[in-house]
């Protein structure tokens, strides 16, 4: 009997140990999905939301607001026709063309499903109308407009591709422009998916060129010598095994989970052969926003930090319920690396005071990189189907300059 | 002579009581005058008194009869009761079901406590039960109707039943009977003939639960690694098999690894139940509030999404909390038990209990592929209920033999000691 009674005790702790799980898992996963499952156009509770409570506005850093509710109950977007089709695929639309933008992403704060027990207690008594908060984003829509803007003038109206710009310290995501686009305005048409879609954080492009830092991260760290010249498509005497690994801690095959964007994650395969991999080809895919990030964690001393798109978000009645808090992603690099690194691609032929690699890649041009002045710490990347290299690369040069008259005073 | 000190579980277990009967009889009210139940604000106020009503038969009346622990009464009331609250929000049709089964699940209980004290389950009892098991048992495949894929219904005077669920109570008699006893045939061949049985029936998540259970109760009789080692490889080996061979197991995997991906054909009640668990957060929507009919078979399997999208998280954990202190008390009164017979019944109720929580909950979280099981005392269903009922009357019945065994000891040492022994 003192045995079985000691067996029942290893069965209690068992099914105890299997509850624990349950609680870890359930907790991790909602504190980690839940805003994605509840973002969902499946929700059906977020469409009775919005028939009760009169969504919050939606501005940019400083404070133009993008998307607001008007006096009838309609939700309308930025005044000027040009900004509202660089930003609609980060606000997102009323419709719901837009995947995963922020009307939709977060919509727990812009319906009101975040506000306290006392505030619907309040709002109950007052008998006021119940308001969503207004969401702050860490966007510059005037830097958005101009991104946008320098595309179609130096690419063509129809071009298609994108442009990211990131503050590398922070990881506030200053523009993120998608082409082709369209007026959220505009609602006599609908439009097609090509141009829904946002192809900086949906479009998955093979880097080509632009993954050479990651190959050459790898050479680094089997403490191999870089090659002389440019990074770009350097031949590499690594392994595929040692450059997947590499690639794998600057975020390649990682499920990522950021907590204010949704992005599809890069790709780095598990067949194919070293040559390939290691020019950027061979089935290696990543978005813009990933390719941005791999720019910023060289310039941010090897320290790649969490994209972020969230500055502050405040209640009806002005309390801040979430202010921006930085967070650090992945750390591939050690600063002596990631300080080699600039050095080398430092060497690239740029001009207009921004260091990184042009290139195309199986018809799609792809420049990566960031400005080389310390005040400015911004990573850019800019991805052009179907352009040419130089397309690219005077797209970055020309957010660049409007980054340095921008922001370079306030800096 | 010094006054009697109270015991602390039985105190804690009365302050248990009067407080969920507090808690329900308001929440009740509070939903009865709200505009959407003014159809059914009466089956509320009825409900604001009865509930609490039955806890109180439940939880404090009980061990008046039969010296019983308290606070597992409290605890399994308080899931019952749960489980009424939110059916009432949100079909109040159901709820009064409901509410007629746990008094049903109450005189159940009731009846195992009489047995386990009365009844010695020998082999001839074991073998008639085990007889009635499997014809019972056989019974959906012949006559029943398939529901989500499981043809594990029968249909009797226009009433549902699930045979399983009471099946699952001979299941344990016969497994803690004949284990004890050191008989291996009579209780394996029963337990694979239920498994085949549930096989045929596609009842995926049942047959689980019984595997696990005979697994575990096995292990706990036995004492062989090996024995439970090859039981899990076993169950593995067969579950992989199963992956291979069934179109229906690799549809349910394929639907927990991506639900989304199969949103419009059969993700979408996963999908629903994972909406309704984010949007209720850390600390719920409120009682009432939500969208919580949005979610398929809210009332029965995915019952426990339903409480995380009103209660929020936290509250839900608290729920796990429970099963936890039901396993915690059932292991104190297995390990209490005199006899191996004992010890195994009220052992292997207990996991039972917290098995079948833990799988059914897993699955309406994604933590494992989802098997339709009910949520024990809470999840709509009268065979549920009543058989959740029973499996707390035979770790009670245990209960009020262990106590009555130490009134004994207090007895004959008193008088050992009188006699200057």
């Amino acid at each position: 009997m003192k045995q079985q009674r000691f067996r029942f005790k290893l069965l209690a702790l068992l099914l105890f140990g299997m509850f624990a799980l349950l609680a870890a898992y359930g907790g991790y996963s909602i504190l980690t999905n839940g805003s994605r499952w509840f973002a969902s156009s499946h929700n059906p509770r977020l469409r009775a939301q919005k028939q009760q409570v009169t969504a919050g506005k939606i501005t940019d850093r400083d404070g133009m607001v993008l998307a607001q509710t008007d006096a009838e109950g309609n939700r309308v977007y930025a005044e000027s026709e040009s900004v509202r089709r660089a930003v609609v695929h980060v606000v997102g639309d009323a419709d719901g063309h837009v995947r995963n933008g922020v009307e939709s992403f977060q919509a727990r704060y812009l319906y009101g499903f975040e506000a306290s027990v006392f505030e619907r207690i309040g709002d109950l008594i007052s008998g006021a109308e119940h308001t969503g908060d207004t969401v702050q984003l860490t966007l510059s829509a005037p830097l958005c407009e101009a991104v946008a803007a320098s595309f179609v003038r130096t690419c063509g109206a129809e071009a298609k591709g994108a442009a990211v710009v990131m503050d590398y310290r922070t990881g506030e995501v200053l523009a993120m422009v998608s082409l082709g686009s369209y007026d959220p305005m505009d609602t006599a048409s609908s439009p097609t998916a090509d141009r829904t879609r946002n192809r900086a954080t949906a479009g998955l492009y093979a880097p080509g060129e632009a993954f050479g830092p990651v190959t050459a991260a790898c050479m680094l760290a089997e403490g191999q010598a870089l090659p002389d010249g440019s990074l770009a498509g350097a031949e590499a005497s690594v392994t595929d095994r040692k450059l997947r690994e590499t690639a794998e801690t600057f975020g390649y095959n990682d499920n990522v989970l950021f907590r204010d964007l949704i992005v599809e994650n890069a790709v780095y395969p598990t067949d194919g052969s070293a040559a390939d991999h290691a020019a950027g080809r061979g089935g290696i895919l990543a978005t813009p926003v990933h390719l941005c990030m791999m720019a910023a964690g060289i310039a941010n001393d090897g320290t790649i930090m969490e994209p972020r798109l969230l500055l502050r978000v405040t209640s009806a009645a002005g309390a801040n319920r979430l202010g921006f808090s930085s967070a650090e992603y992945r750390r591939p690099l050690s600063p002596e690396s990631a300080a080699a690194l600039k050095a080398r691609l430092a060497r690239e032929p740029m001009q207009g005071g921004i260091t990184g690699i042009a290139c195309v890649s199986d018809g799609t041009a792809i420049f990566v990189g960031y400005l080389d002045t310390e005040s400015l710490p911004y990573a850019v990347c800019v991805v052009v189907e179907g352009g040419s290299a130089d397309q690219a690369r005077t797209v970055a040069q020309e957010t660049a300059n409007r980054i340095r008259e921008r922001f370079g005073a306030i800096r | 002579m010094g006054l009697k000190k109270p015991d602390p579980v039985r105190r804690a277990g009365q302050r248990l009581t009067t407080v969920v009967m507090l808690f329900f009889g308001s929440a009740f009210l509070l939903l009865a005058l709200d505009p959407r139940h003014a159809a059914d604000a009466l089956t509320g106020y009825i409900l604001a008194a009865g509930v609490p009503l039955m806890i109180w038969i439940g939880s404090a009346l009980l061990p008046l009869i039969f010296p019983v622990d308290g606070l597992m009464l409290s605890l399994a009331n308080f899931l019952c009761a749960l489980g009424v609250l939110v059916l009432y929000d949100t079909n109040p049709a159901y709820a009064r079901q409901q509410v007629i089964w746990y008094g049903v699940g109450i005189g159940a209980m009731l009846i195992c406590i009489l047995a386990v004290r009365v009844l010695r389950f020998g082999p001839k009892t074991c073998g008639i039960l085990a007889l009635l098991g499997l014809g019972f048992l056989v019974l959906p495949v012949l006559f029943g109707k398939e529901t989500y894929g499981a043809k594990n219904w029968i249909s009797v005077m226009g009433m549902s039943l699930q045979p399983s669920e009471a099946v699952k109570l001979c299941l344990l008699i016969i497994c803690a009977r004949f284990m004890a006893n050191r008989r291996f045939w009579p209780w394996f061949l029963f337990a694979a003939a239920c498994l085949g049985i549930l096989m045929l029936q596609k009842d995926l998540g049942t047959a689980l639960l019984y595997y696990g259970v005979t697994l575990l109760m096995c292990f706990a009789s036995t004492g062989s690694v090996f024995f439970l080692f090859s039981g899990l490889a076993g169950g593995a080996a067969a579950a992989f098999a199963g992956y291979r061979m069934f179109a229906h197991v690799k549809k349910r995997v394929g639907i927990w690894l991506n639900p989304w991906a199969v949103y419009d054909t059969f993700g979408y009640q996963i999908v629903h139940a994972l909406m309704a668990i984010a949007s209720g957060g850390l600390f719920g929507v409120g009682l009432g509030l939500g969208n919580p009919t949005a979610i398929p078979v809210y009332e029965s399997d995915f019952i426990f999404a339903v409480i995380c999208e009103q209660f929020g998280l936290i509250f839900a954990l608290c729920v796990m909390m429970i099963y936890v202190a039901m396993i915690w008390r059932g292991t104190t009164t297995a390990m209490a038990a005199r006899k191996g017979f004992h010890g195994l019944l009220a052992a292997g109720a207990t996991v039972m209990i917290g098995l079948q929580a833990f799988v059914i909950i897993g699955g309406v979280i994604k933590m494992i592929p989802l098997t339709g099981v009910t949520l024990p005392f809470v999840s709509y269903g009268g065979t549920s209920l009543v058989s959740s009922m029973c499996l707390v009357g035979l770790i009670q019945g245990v209960e009020s033999l262990n106590r009555d065994n130490v009134k004994e000891d207090l007895r004959l040492s008193y008088y050992a000691e009188e006699a200057g022994l």
